[in-house]
């Protein structure tokens, strides 16, 4: 018996069964391979679950809701960051008052604390272009007082700079909660790239940038940010 | 063929109340098999509680080898009288089927072979050895290129040029 056109006529359960033990990308790749696939993974709530998941840099959660609702959220909470629109205001009111409410609360923000010695100072928050969650480049340029701290978010490829102080020294960039941020300065690199752990400590595993929890001020509780 | 065979408790020796099921496969070889070994199958138990509301026992024909056949039943006999939550009708279905690692050894055979064996799995109604057997394929697959999965799948391009360079498919990067 060849294995040509083999699974071909299995009954659809038996390759959704398959089919549901790949990830996002696997999942991408097989629905390339012919017609009969490519319509039982687009047609599947579960597959094309796991597939958007994927395409956010989201893994999925424990599962206390049925699948159709997850894809819901997940759509909610995909569609709410992009709709995010990084002004002066959005950004640094929240630094101003040292409470930012929805997003340092949230967690997965790196902060800027620079030791600019002039009384104004530029940050410029950049919005780099990510084709998969439909954003497209874009730069806030917002004053900034003295010591006040500017965020950047890396799972949102929101990354944010500061012009170097004078006298120089580097900034410094932390990532991690508010509180731990200000005591753990890290260089600044040119990208967020070192894995945090919610206590600001970076990840032991290296190689998965997993991010903590911080669904909990949106609809996504359950689910964990991989970066 | 309609093999009618009479299969009296008597004539079971040394094995208490289990009755024996003739299980004939696709090759004509026929299987006898302790019943309760095969009440994994909600097919194979489907069809006794056919017997027992006519009291007419036979055979029961199998569309599959004596080799796949032999397989599974290796499969059922292991996991005698283990309970495994895929396989009860009345439990919420798992999430996906946990990783057992017998059946990882006893999975780890040709791909031919384990797509026979789900496909017998999938016609009995074993629920565990599906899942285990889906995880099995689906890991030769994962990681692998659109061509290398045709030839793993056995599936044959059916797109068209324009189709296959088309932006439907999310592969946006």
């Amino acid at each position: 018996m060849t294995a040509r056109g083999h699974i071909l006529r299995f009954p659809d359960d038996i390759i959704l069964e398959i089919l549901a033990n790949l990830e996002g990308k696997s999942l991408l790749t097989c629905s390339t391979t012919c017609h009969r696939l490519y319509t039982l993974i687009s047609e599947s709530v579960l597959l094309q679950y796991k597939i958007e998941l994927a395409a956010c840099g989201e893994v999925d959660g424990s599962p206390l809701l049925d699948v159709a609702e997850e894809m819901r959220r997940l759509r909610l909470y995909d569609a709410a960051w992009r709709r995010l629109e990084w002004t002066g205001h959005t950004g640094l009111l929240h630094l101003a008052d040292r409470h930012p409410p929805s997003m340092a609360a949230a967690g997965a923000l790196a902060f800027y604390s620079t030791t600019v010695s002039h009384h104004q100072s530029l940050t410029i928050l950049q919005h780099v272009s990510s084709k998969l969650r439909g954003v497209h480049e874009q730069h806030v340029v917002t004053p900034v007082g003295v010591g006040y701290n500017s965020l950047i978010d890396p799972s949102q490829d929101l990354l944010a700079y500061m012009p170097r102080p004078n006298p120089p020294s580097a900034p410094r960039l932390c990532h991690g909660s508010p509180a731990h941020a200000i005591h753990r300065p890290a260089p600044l690199t040119t990208h967020c790239s070192r894995p945090v752990r919610r206590d600001g400590r970076a990840h032991p595993h290296r190689g998965v940038r997993r991010l903590h929890p911080r669904g909990s001020v949106h609809t996504c509780e359950h689910r964990r940010r991989v970066l | 063929m309609p093999t009618i065979v009479s299969v009296d408790d008597s004539t079971v020796p040394g094995e208490g109340s289990s009755r024996l099921l003739l299980l004939v496969s696709s090759d004509n070889k026929h299987i006898v098999v302790e019943e309760d070994i095969m009440s994994r199958s909600r097919f194979i138990s489907k069809q006794v509680e056919g017997f027992e509301a006519t009291s007419q026992r036979h055979a029961i024909l199998l569309p599959f080898s004596s080799f796949v056949l032999n397989k599974v039943i290796e499969y059922c006999s292991h996991y005698r009288g283990y309970y495994l939550l895929e396989d009860d009708p009345d439990a919420a279905p798992p999430g996906r089927s946990p990783v057992r690692e017998w059946d990882q050894e006893f999975l780890d055979v040709d791909r031919n072979m384990l797509l026979r064996i789900i496909k017998a799995a999938h016609y009995l109604e074993i629920k565990s050895l599906v899942g285990s057997c889906a995880r099995a394929i689906a890991d030769m697959i994962r990681g692998k290129t659109t061509e290398e999965m045709r030839e793993i799948l056995g599936v044959e391009n059916d797109f068209t040029p324009e189709e296959e360079h088309s932006p439907s498919s999310k592969c946006t990067g």
